[in-house]
């Protein structure tokens, strides 16, 4: 288990497996996460994978690459075994502890 | 109209300080256990602007003698108005958007105009010579804070409603959990709740009007608060069966 950015992760792998443009890739990773209402910069591998998984796909075929959906399942089995690293308070983290 | 609304003011006045408190206390004691910023900067930020300010201020303008509490009752309530607000602004910024520059600038800013404004009530505390004159609860170094208070509660307001939407989204997903997209939306409630109390008075001062006794002023400020209560109840003391139903 290694511990990495997920964002950058997906971006890189991304980019070894598909013929587009880095900043459309990266254009279109930004997409998927913001539809599933997450930034780039603190979201979770489990969080990533679902993205991926689920929001990246439409992303990708919207660009024009082919058979998005099995390989969007092959990378979000790789993202989610990244570690997750340790990151301050999420806002969602401390309204969850505030609660009790 | 006197009547009803001089009790509806005060039962909203009554409940706010309750709720404040028991919020409050329950958040303290959580920070003395995971020694974390939010909730002892929401704790006592609770505790002072909801627990504290409305009982003294009354005091200070509702009680002639002895001078000496009125006093005592004022200046501590300028204080606990100067740290309530100035806490509730760094929590803003310590959960929102801790690493941002501009959100730095913008809490020392707010602090400092706080500190100004509060000192500056402080003083006047102290040495207006007859106690009556504090009784106007408009005076310019007030206005100052109360302005400060407007734009921190908007600030809190627009982060909360912001991270809302983007909860709903994930909660689309399953990756939120319910409870806390709504403990969020009711802190942006909250927010808005300190935006109207904050803002009727300035806008009444604005116009001219007595604040003390401008009957849309105190009606306003009398929902925000009670909306607000409510609001802060459901977040961080929510009955039971209301979390089964957010869960359902």
């Amino acid at each position: 288990m290694q511990a990495a950015d997920p964002f950058q992760f997906v971006c890189d792998r991304l980019g070894e497996r598909v013929q587009l443009d880095r900043l459309a890739l990266r254009g279109a990773v930004r997409l998927a996460l913001k539809a599933a209402g997450f930034e780039p910069r603190g979201v979770r591998p489990t969080e990533m994978a679902v993205v991926v998984s689920r929001m990246l796909p439409k992303e990708l075929a919207s660009c024009g690459v082919s058979d998005s959906e099995s390989l969007c399942a092959k990378l979000a089995a790789d993202v989610s075994g990244l570690s997750a690293s340790a990151t301050a308070d999420s806002p969602d983290a401390v309204f969850r502890r505030l609660g009790g | 109209m006197g009547l009803p609304l001089d009790l509806f003011v005060l039962l909203a006045t009554l409940v706010y300080v309750a709720v404040g408190l028991a919020v409050g206390i329950r958040l303290l004691r959580l920070a003395r256990r995971t020694r974390a910023f939010p909730e002892l900067a929401l704790g006592l930020g609770e505790c002072l602007l909801a627990g504290a300010v409305p009982p003294l201020f009354i005091v200070a303008q509702a009680v002639a003698e002895p001078e000496a509490l009125v006093r005592a009752a004022a200046f501590a309530g300028h204080l606990a108005y100067t740290v309530g607000c100035a806490v509730m602004i760094a929590f803003t910024w310590r959960v929102f958007r801790p690493g941002s520059g501009w959100a730095l600038v913008l809490v020392y800013g707010a602090v400092g105009v706080l500190g100004g404004g509060g000192l500056v009530g402080m003083a006047r505390v102290l040495l207006v010579p007859d106690v009556t004159g504090l009784r106007d609860p408009q005076t310019t170094a007030f206005l100052v804070m109360e302005w400060v208070s407007f734009v921190g509660f908007l600030w809190t307001a627009g982060e909360a409603f912001h991270l809302h939407g983007r909860l709903r989204k994930q909660r689309a997903l399953g990756l939120s959990d319910p409870v806390v997209v709504n403990r969020v939306l009711l802190w942006g409630v909250v927010g808005l709740g300190g935006v109207a109390a904050a803002g009727a008075p300035i806008l009444a001062s604005l116009l001219g009007q007595n604040v003390s006794t401008h009957v849309p002023t105190r009606l306003v400020c009398a929902l925000a608060t009670a909306v607000s209560s409510g609001a802060a109840q459901l977040a961080f003391l929510p009955p039971a069966s209301y979390l089964r139903w957010l869960r359902a």
